[in-house]
This record gives C-alpha cells, sequence and structure tokens, in this order.
C-alpha cells in the first residue's frame, strides 16, 4: 500500500517536474516587458499577409534559453509554439484555419523569450493584417546560382504558396545543361504557356497550347532567337523582344553590366506561326524592348532607346556613353481584330523621369502599369539603382513605388485578381534575388513587402541560388519535366517560324525613315504625367 | 592414408592460399607506390573538387537521383584526402577490396577452387583509369557495392527459388537507387549466371529483362534524368576518357570471366580446359603476376597524360603556395599553356624574382603568360580568381570566382574567397552566405567561425591585415573590362595605390612582354619609391635595348639605373650577332646558350606573333 502511494507521488513529482519545465510564459505574473519589438527573420511584421499564403515561419534573433510564440486573431484558437531553438515553424493546418476564419482581420503574433537569467521577456507584439484578397496560389521561376557567364545547374519550378512544396517544371540536367529562361503564361493560366531554350538541343521555344508542347525556331531573316514575351489577350498572339545582348564587367560597385547592341519586337501568330513586325516597334533606328499588351489588347507597351550607336564615342573613341543609354515607355494601338497598328505615343519619356524604363506591366484591369526604372539600360536586374514605380494609366500620374528598397527591386508579376504583386528583391544582401510580395490597393498603394516564406526560417540564409523572373500563376503546370525534354530534342515536332513577306521589304523602305518621334508629335501624343509625391 | 593424404592436401591449400595473399601483397604495394610516387591521387582533387556540406539538405538533393547516394559517399570520403600518402592508401584499400570480392565471386563460380591473378585484373583496370585523374571514388565505390551484393547473392539459397528470384529483383531496384548504372554489374552478373552456371531461365531471363527495363522506367516516372544517365551513371564509361578501351574493359572482364567459367564447365571443353588447370601452380603463379604486374604499369603508364599531371601539380602547388615547387615544376615544363606560365609567373612574384628572372623561364605566350585572355580565364575560374585578388582587382576576382563556383560547386576555397571579396567590398549580408556554407564543410567550422565573427564586427576586419591591404588596392575609380585585362587594369591599379608592388611589376612585366619599352621607362622613378635597392635584371636589359634603338637617346642617363655587368652582357650579346653577320638562326644557338635566360634573347627570338595550334584543350 505504502510502496503504491510512493509510486504515485514519485509519478506526480516527475509530471510536476515535466510541467514546469515545459511551461508557457501566458498568464505569468512575472513577466518582464522587452519594450520593443522582437528581431525576427524574415521581416514578418507590418504587413498584409494573402489568405491563402504558406506558414510565415520565421526565427526570433534575440538571445536567450528558451521562446515561446502565440499566434492569435479575433476568431478561433491561438496557435502557440514553444522551443529552445528560436525557429518558428507554424503548423500548418492550424495556420490555414487561423487565416481562412479572419480574412480582414489582424493577426497577432506574441513573442516571449526566457532570457539568459531564466526570466521570461515578452516583446511587443507583432501586428499584421489578413488580407480580403487571396494571390494566386503558385509561383513559377527560374532558380540557378547568380550568372555571370558560365552556368551549369539550372530549372524553372513552380511553388506552391499555400503549403511549402517546390516542383521543378524543367530542369536543363534533361536538357544537356542548356540555358533556358522566359517562362511566361498566357492570363496567369497553365493551358496556354512557353519558355525559351538556348543551346544544345537547338535554340528555340517550347510553346505549350492547350496540353500540347511544340518546339519552335523562332529564328527568321528578320530577327534572332525570341526572348522577352507577352501574350497577348486573345491567347493566339505573342509579342517578342529580338535583341542581341552584350555582357560588360566594372571594376567597382556591382561586377555586371548588360547593354544592347541592337533589339526590335515582333510578334508571332500561334494559328499560322508567322513573324510580323511592324516598323514603329523594330525600327532601324530605335531599340524597341519590354512588349507588353494592355488587357483589351488594343494597347502595345515597350520601351525604346534610340539605337546604341547614338551613345558611342560620346566620353572617347571606342566607348559607349552607357549611364546616357535611357529607354522611353512607348504605347502603340492594334486593332487586334484586322491586325493593324495605331498611333505611336510617348508615355513617359527617360527625359523627364531621368531613369531608363523597362520591363512595363499592366495590372488585370489594366488601371495601372508597373515598370522598373534605373539609372540607364535595359537590363536592370544588375542595377542598384533599379526601382518599381507604377502608373495610372486613367490619371496618367506615375510614382515610385512604396516597396522600393536601396537595392535593386525589378523584375515583377501581377496576380490574377491584380491585387498582389511578386517581384524581384536583391534587398537583403545585394546579390541574391529574392520573391517578395505585395498587396496593390484599388488606389494603388502598396502593402510593405515580404519575401517568399519557407519551411526553414533560416533558409535563405544559406541559399546560393536566385529566384529569376517570378510569375504569378493561377493552377500548378501539370506537364511532366520529361515531356517537355523530349519536345526540346524531338526534331519531327520542330517548327520553324515563318516569316511575314511585308517583313524585310518595310524595314527596306525604312531604312531612311527613322521613326523616332519629332518633339511635336511627343507633346501631341504624350498622355498627361505627373510625379505623385 | 587417408588422414595422410588430407594433410597434403590441407597443406596444398594452405600454401595456394598463402600464395594469394602474397601476390596481392605484391601488387598492391607496387600499386600503392605507383599512386604514391607517380600518380599523386591528391591531384584528383584538382580535377573533382569534392563538394560535401554537411546536413541533411546537402544529402537529400544526391537522393533524388538514382546513384546520387554514392556520389555523396564518395564525397565524404574524399574529404579526408589530406595527402597523397592518404589518397594512395585509400584509394589502395578499394583497390584490393574489388580485387577480393571478385575473388570471392569466381570461386563461388568455380566451387570454391583458388583463384589467383585473374582476380586482379579489375584493380590493374581501376590503376589505369586512375592515372587520367578523370575519375573520383564514385564508380569504385560502385563496383565496391555491387560485388559485394553480387558475392553474397549468388552464395545465398534459399529452399523456395521464388524468395530467391524476388529477392534478387528488390536488391536489383535498391542497388539501382544507390549505385546508379552500375547496378547492371550486379543485375547482369546475376541474370547470367542464373542463366548458364545453375540453368534457371526463369529466373535469369527475369533479372536481365528487369534490369534492362528498370533505368528506362525509372527515368520516366520517378527521377528527372535522362535516358543515357539513368543507364550509365557511376559507370567507368560514363564520361569519355581518352583511355576509353580501358573504361569499356573493366565491365567486359567480368562478363568475359563468367562465359569462360560457363563454357569451361561444358562437358566437351572441361577436359583440355583441365590440362591447363594442371599445369605447376607456381609457374601459374610466378607468370601471372609478373604479367599483372607489367601489364598493369606499362598501361597505366601509357595512359597517363603527363601534360595534364603537371598543369593539376602546378595548380595545387599555388593552392599551397609552394612557389619553388611551381617554379621547380614550370622552369623545363613542355607545357607552355597561358595557365602554366601564369602560374610560374605568380609564383616569380611570389618569390620576388619576377622582374630579374622571369625570362629564365618560358614566356612564349607574352602577355597572355601573365595575364590570361576570356577563354582561359573562363576554363580555369579558380586561378584566375586568385591572380586577380592578389593583384587587387576585387570586381575582377569576385568575377571569377562566382564562375568558379558554377564550375566546381561549393569548395571551401572558393567559398571563402567569395566571402572575403563580399566583406572587402562591404557587402557583408552577401559574404555571410558563403561562410556560412564554409561552416558546413567538413573540418572548416573554426575558419568559418572566424571569418563570420570578422564579417561581423567592422572594427576586427579593419584592423585584419590582408582585407586593409586588398581595401587599401581595390579600384575606386570604375573601368570597364572587354574580354582580355590589359595594362589598363594594372596601370588604375599603381595609380590607385603606388605601394601594390604586384600590380607594379606586373606592368612593368606586361611592358616588357610586350616589347613597350617606353612603357617600362615611364616608371622608371617609381622603382624607388617602391624602395628597391637596384633595377631589376630585366628592366636593365629592356633599357639597354631602347638606348641602343634610340639614337637620341643620352646613355648617360642609364648610368645611375644599370649595373656595369648587365653592359658588358650586352655588348658580349651584340658581339656573337655580329660574328653571325645578322644570321638570326645561326646566332640562335649560341645566344640561347649563353643568353637564353635576357630580355634580349626574348625580343629577338621567342616574342613571335601567337600561333594557336589546330586542336587545343585546356590542358594543352
Amino acid at each position: 500500500m505504502n510502496i503504491n502511494k510512493k509510486i504515485t507521488e514519485i509519478v506526480y513529482l516527475i509530471l510536476f517536474i515535466l510541467c514546469a519545465g515545459c511551461s508557457t510564459p501566458e498568464g505569468r505574473p512575472d513577466i518582464q516587458s522587452a519594450g520593443r519589438s522582437a528581431n525576427i527573420q524574415p521581416d514578418y511584421s507590418g504587413i498584409l499577409i494573402p489568405p491563402n499564403i504558406a506558414p510565415l515561419n520565421f526565427s526570433v534573433k534575440e538571445s536567450g534559453q528558451d521562446y515561446f510564440v502565440r499566434i492569435r486573431s479575433t476568431q478561433g484558437d491561438p496557435i502557440r509554439i514553444q522551443n529552445s531553438s528560436g525557429h518558428i515553424q507554424i503548423p500548418l493546418g492550424a495556420w490555414k484555419r487561423l487565416l481562412a476564419g479572419n480574412r480582414g482581420q489582424q493577426l497577432i503574433m506574441d513573442i516571449f523569450m526566457k532570457n539568459q537569467s531564466g526570466q521570461w521577456v515578452q516583446f511587443d507584439s507583432v501586428v499584421n493584417r489578413i488580407a480580403q484578397d487571396s494571390m494566386d496560389g503558385y509561383l513559377a521561376y527560374r532558380k540557378f546560382g547568380p550568372l555571370f557567364n558560365l552556368y551549369k545547374k539550372i530549372g524553372i519550378f513552380q511553388r506552391c504558396l499555400e503549403n511549402f512544396n517546390e516542383k521543378p517544371i524543367l530542369l536543363n540536367r534533361l536538357t544537356s545543361n542548356n540555358c533556358m529562361n522566359c517562362h511566361n503564361f498566357w492570363q496567369n493560366g497553365t493551358d496556354r504557356w512557353l519558355l525559351h531554350m538556348r543551346g544544345a538541343p537547338g535554340t528555340s521555344m517550347l510553346l505549350v497550347v492547350d496540353g500540347k508542347v511544340h518546339k519552335i525556331d523562332t529564328k527568321t531573316k528578320f530577327n534572332g532567337p525570341a526572348a522577352y514575351p507577352a501574350w497577348h489577350p486573345s491567347g493566339n498572339l505573342i509579342a517578342f523582344s529580338v535583341s542581341k545582348l552584350h555582357l560588360l564587367f566594372h571594376q567597382t560597385g556591382e561586377c555586371r553590366d548588360v547593354l544592347d547592341q541592337y533589339s526590335d519586337i515582333i510578334l508571332y501568330d500561334i494559328p499560322t506561326n508567322t513573324i510580323t513586325t511592324t516598323p514603329a516597334i523594330s525600327s532601324p533606328d530605335r531599340m524597341e524592348i519590354w512588349p507588353a499588351w494592355s488587357p483589351d489588347g488594343k494597347s502595345l507597351y515597350f520601351c525604346s532607346a534610340p539605337k546604341i550607336e547614338t551613345f558611342e564615342n560620346l566620353v572617347k573613341p571606342n566607348d559607349v556613353a552607357i549611364d546616357r543609354i535611357k529607354y522611353d515607355l512607348m504605347r502603340i494601338a492594334y486593332d487586334p481584330v484586322n491586325h493593324t497598328w495605331g498611333k505611336l505615343e510617348t508615355v513617359i519619356s527617360s527625359t523627364e523621369l531621368g531613369l531608363s524604363i523597362t520591363e512595363p506591366r499592366v495590372s488585370p484591369d489594366g488601371r495601372f502599369v508597373l515598370f522598373t526604372a534605373a539609372k540607364y539600360s535595359q537590363f536592370p536586374i544588375y542595377l542598384p539603382s533599379a526601382d518599381l514605380y507604377l502608373l495610372d494609366v486613367t490619371s496618367g500620374k506615375w510614382k515610385k513605388l512604396e516597396v522600393n528598397s536601396d537595392r535593386t527591386d525589378s523584375f515583377h508579376s501581377w496576380s490574377s485578381n491584380g491585387r498582389w504583386i511578386v517581384f524581384s528583391s536583391k534587398r537583403d544582401d545585394g546579390l541574391f534575388t529574392r520573391p517578395y510580395f505585395s498587396h496593390i490597393d484599388s488606389l494603388g498603394k502598396a502593402s510593405k513587402p515580404f519575401v517568399l516564406p519557407q519551411e526553414n526560417p533560416l533558409f535563405y540564409k544559406t541559399c546560393l541560388e536566385v529566384y529569376n523572373v517570378p510569375e504569378f500563376v493561377k493552377e500548378p503546370v501539370r506537364m511532366n519535366p520529361q515531356t517537355l525534354a523530349d519536345a526540346a530534342f524531338s526534331k519531327e515536332d520542330a517548327l520553324t517560324a515563318k516569316l511575314d513577306t511585308n517583313v524585310l521589304s518595310n524595314r527596306n523602305e525604312n531604312k531612311s525613315k527613322p521613326v523616332i518621334l519629332d518633339d511635336q508629335l511627343k507633346k501631341n501624343n504624350t498622355i498627361n504625367r505627373k510625379t505623385s509625391k | 592414408m587417408i588422414s595422410e593424404k588430407m594433410s597434403r592436401a590441407e597443406k596444398k591449400n594452405n600454401f595456394t592460399s598463402l600464395s594469394v595473399w602474397i601476390q596481392e601483397a605484391i601488387f598492391f604495394l607496387a600499386c600503392f607506390f605507383y599512386l604514391l610516387l607517380r600518380i599523386h591521387p591528391v591531384l584528383i582533387l584538382e580535377t573533382h573538387p569534392p563538394v560535401f556540406l554537411k546536413g541533411i539538405d546537402f544529402l537529400y538533393d544526391f537522393l533524388k537521383i538514382p546513384g546520387g547516394l554514392v556520389n555523396w559517399l564518395s564525397a565524404l570520403l574524399m574529404q579526408f584526402w589530406f595527402s597523397d600518402f592518404l589518397s594512395a592508401l585509400f584509394l589502395t584499400i578499394c583497390f584490393w577490396t574489388v580485387a577480393f570480392l571478385t575473388r570471392k565471386w569466381i570461386e563461388t563460380l568455380i566451387e570454391n577452387r583458388p583463384v589467383h591473378t585473374f582476380h586482379l585484373i579489375p584493380a590493374g583496370l581501376l590503376l589505369v583509369i586512375y592515372s587520367n585523374y578523370d575519375f573520383d571514388l564514385s564508380a569504385t565505390l560502385a563496383i565496391i557495392i555491387n560485388l559485394l551484393f553480387l558475392v553474397l547473392f549468388i552464395r545465398w539459397s534459399p529452399k523456395r527459388p521464388v524468395i530467391h528470384i524476388g529477392m534478387g529483383l528488390v536488391i536489383t531496384v535498391f542497388l539501382y537507387w544507390i549505385t546508379g548504372g552500375a547496378f547492371l554489374m550486379f543485375a547482369v552478373l546475376c541474370g547470367l549466371e542464373n542463366l548458364f552456371l545453375r540453368r534457371k531461365i526463369v529466373s535469369g531471363l527475369l533479372l536481365l529483362l528487369f534490369s534492362a527495363i528498370l533505368p528506362f522506367v525509372a527515368s520516366i516516372s520517378v527521377f528527372l534524368i535522362t535516358l543515357k544517365q539513368a543507364y550509365l551513371h557511376n559507370l567507368t564509361f560514363e564520361i569519355p576518357i581518352e583511355s576509353w578501351i580501358i573504361a569499356y574493359s573493366l565491365p567486359v572482364f567480368f562478363l568475359l570471366t563468367l562465359i569462360i567459367v560457363s563454357i569451361a564447365k561444358l562437358p566437351g571443353i572441361r577436359k583440355p580446359f583441365q590440362k591447363f588447370v594442371r599445369l605447376a601452380f607456381i609457374w601459374k603463379w610466378a607468370a601471372g603476376t609478373l604479367l599483372l604486374l607489367s601489364g598493369t604499369f606499362l598501361l597505366a603508364k601509357e595512359s597517363t597524360n603527363d601534360l595534364k599531371k603537371v598543369v593539376l601539380q602546378v595548380n595545387r602547388a599555388v593552392r599551397e603556395e609552394h612557389w619553388t615547387d611551381v617554379l621547380e615544376l614550370t622552369k623545363y615544363c613542355s607545357n607552355e599553356t597561358p595557365l602554366v606560365l601564369s602560374q610560374s609567373n605568380l609564383a616569380l612574384y611570389q618569390t620576388g624574382k619576377l622582374l630579374d628572372s622571369m625570362f629564365a623561364y618560358p614566356q612564349s605566350k607574352g602577355t597572355l603568360g601573365l595575364l590570361m585572355n576570356l577563354t582561359w580565364c573562363a576554363a580555369w575560374p579558380e586561378e584566375t580568381s586568385n591572380i586577380t585578388w592578389k593583384l587587387g582587382l576585387v570586381n575582377e576576382s569576385l568575377h571569377w570566382a562566382h564562375e568558379a563556383l558554377e564550375h566546381k560547386g561549393s569548395t571551401p576555397d572558393i567559398l571563402k574567397r567569395l566571402g572575403m571579396a563580399y566583406a572587402v567590398k562591404g557587402e557583408n549580408n552577401a559574404a555571410s552566405h558563403f561562410f556560412l556554407n564554409l561552416k558546413k564543410v567538413p573540418f572548416e567550422d573554426n575558419t568559418a567561425e572566424n571569418l563570420l565573427r570578422l564579417n561581423e564586427n567592422p572594427a576586427e576586419f579593419a584592423q585584419d591585415s590582408t582585407c586593409k591591404y586588398i581595401q587599401s588596392c581595390m579600384l575606386i575609380e570604375d573601368l570597364v573590362s572587354g574580354d582580355k585585362m590589359s595594362s589598363l587594369e594594372l596601370e588604375q591599379l599603381v595609380k590607385r595605390n603606388p605601394k601594390n608592388k604586384m600590380a607594379f611589376e606586373y606592368l612593368i612585366a606586361y611592358h616588357l612582354l610586350n616589347a613597350n619599352l617606353i612603357g617600362v621607362w615611364n616608371h622608371i622613378e617609381d622603382f624607388k619609391a617602391l624602395n628597391y635597392t637596384k633595377i631589376p635584371h630585366h628592366v636593365q636589359e629592356a633599357l639597354l635595348v631602347m638606348a641602343s634603338m634610340t639614337p637620341t637617346f643620352d646613355v648617360n642617363k642609364l648610368k645611375e639605373w644599370i649595373d656595369p655587368i648587365t653592359f658588358e652582357h650586352f655588348v658580349a650579346y651584340r658581339k656573337i650577332l655580329v660574328k653571325h653577320n645578322g644570321d638570326r638562326g645561326g646566332a640562335n644557338q649560341e645566344l640561347q646558350a649563353w643568353f637564353g635566360d635576357t630580355y634580349w634573347y626574348y625580343l629577338m627570338f621567342v616574342k613571335t606573333p601567337p600561333r594557336q595550334p589546330e586542336k587545343q584543350n585546356e590542358y594543352q
């Protein structure tokens, strides 16, 4: 009897010790206030959270021996996490329930830490808000080491934004370690999409139309291989830029730089497998690049600068004044029924902005044009001065977006509902681009950006790869990478694009007639522009 | 009587067994010393730097491809190749394991009769393969694992044949996952053994068919790999190498062995075969040993690419900063590639001999042997990064270190270089990425910790002599580089920090190699500023040439710069030329004998327009 009693007492004692050891600081009267916010990495504080995003795992970068985090909102049970590492990995199910039940509400993270002297300390709560608007469920991006000249491992991946699953769309180990780029989806869907291949299997475009993949050689007598794409809303036409790049290396600052030796814009008509263009978008006297269609398909935005020779020998013989190469934002009307071109206008001139404009992307409702502006050139990813700007098409006002950092902020994509953007930012270290998300409200106001969450909160600290060309996608790409790889090597199914017979004759006719707008034309056609403050 | 017979047989067996062990001891001792003294297997680390990081994430990537686990194991084991001795010992043990398992396999096939000589052939072939630095450990480890399972499997006879077949299929899948295409060794040999020796047609055919289909199915349904990778990964003939016949010979050996054993067991063949077997054991043993040793080492010697070996030796010596070894290797080296010459010039600078003795060393590539062009830099990015770092061209060094990262992967040296370059540029967050990765490399924890601490403490960083020096040298005025670094970068470096002695000596050497004597003359006062006690030998020679070619030049100007002995040599040089009445060909021999190490000889006979050989690779 006594023995049993003693055993019971010992069991109770052990349980008491265990409970005391694991006790949470909630409700303890002796908690001290830190009087400041905790340093958490990644920085997920003061942000607007998409209701369908994966758990925002983070690490508490404060020196302590135990950590406790409580995540709560108006409805539902709070999520409680306690550990000694400070790496907060939030359970997926509980996170989803909390977000789904509290759209539009605050999401509060209470962070506690037991300091080195065993005292629990509470930091100021991290207050975020759960957005009403969801974002697209997937993100497609190219992932590889910071590219200089050589490359070995390149892959285009898709990441489910609602959890941490990442799957390859195509890996270059399946295609003889070649280069692949410019993945682009028609209206954020996967019915029609494309990517470009360079090197081993043959420089070409892999075009997926309604579940069937086609290999298309886009080189013609007029143009080299197609590059930056823009899908026409009809899904039957794609605008591309074609250019010749020249890689440069600086001895100070960012090493890398890229200039175009020439560039034009072409159109590829899918049903007829034909490439066409018009002198207004492929002038021999201008370099046109970065096409983007308006959602109604009646305007094509693009960027344009005088030809490279204009900038040669300005500094010294055989040299190029690279910092004077600046691109204007242009727009040309297009009739999608009759395939005819209308008026060409300068939307924002680089002279007025004082910067070079690139990468215009029109929001799905056509209201905004999000673009990158940097000190010079058409390749902002290597320029720390690159920032995102937003043009309100209806008012003609443009502004520097609130999301920018002092490092490169560039390549961006709109979610299909037009309420979220994803962009490439080097804000963390100046070297590795990471996808950042921000909410854009109906007035064009952007929320504080946050980085793509990862299961391991310290993931980005040691990741030596860059996330390149992030594109929102509504659904996963279901095509097997092997199918794409087979198509890349396929000879039977390969098509060579035909060239519209009028293109070469137009070019010859226009050789002596530059399409550069004169000042008068600029004045007449440029829409009203003001800098918002 | 019976017991006498038994003890005689026992003695015979003991003798046979002992002789096999003696033969193996002789062979592998010879292998070890051949590896240690001739091959220097540690040089394999130059061609196959074993990239290995601690942690599950790194392992996880290897599990996604068949044979990845063996690649991971190979990278792990090669971390311990600290020296020639250890690497030679390690390879010898691997070769012995292959031989031992091959012996066990053959013994099983021939009903446990003793085997000698024959089983050593695969080990010999492996030695030949490793003579060319084309392979890491993966292929050998894959062979060992497959042989181990082969020996165990064919010795195992469960009562129910279906269990044997079932287990064979399971092992085949397992081996495919861990060893890749090398699993064919297990599957094909098991299948054929079942078919020809055990006469189990169904199980034999099933195994063969399964092994033929498995990689195909795996490549289209499980793993993201090409068909070629699916079938060939970790086989010795996966990568095209010069001694490709040897690479194919290894699997062929095992196939042939099985076929020979099968044929020898046929009733009609058995008698004549047994006659051969009855030859005196000791003779067969001796002849076999001799033949094997001579064959192996002759083949190994023939397949060694000495040009490649020198390049690897030079690179290793530079990595370890054994500058005198570099100069010993390059002085009479027949491999005058821009890489070897640039490493030689770096060693000359490091030993303080560049401007005094550079023309005693090969300089046939002119300025390309000092600063390589884009093609050569791209072939040897890590080496380029090293030279440019020492010069103070931080961005250039960063650029090539990134190329090296793509080329070779996250090796400790590349991670350190990238981290340091970003830290010196003040990009501390970028630097920490590389130092944190360095922390995951075995044996580099302490170095990484120190570098992370340095990176996070600006005050401590400012006190570090290396960082301070590089920061004082790095350019602050931008310059856009073209295809080839030139005197422009060097001029900028000297302008930025006139105390940057390496940049200064490289600039003078560049002008010398380019026969830009005015360029040399323009910097003559700088020697004083850099505290040279006297003008370097080759510069004196260049000044004499300049004076002799410029009639208006005041020779008295040179007196303070040039030693009388150099004057005397110049006079003697000219006398030989006069003696041959301007016949350059005739004078060449004599001038080379007496003045082959002078700038005059370089100008007259070595500096010719560069001519590209028809076929070149990065080692030629």
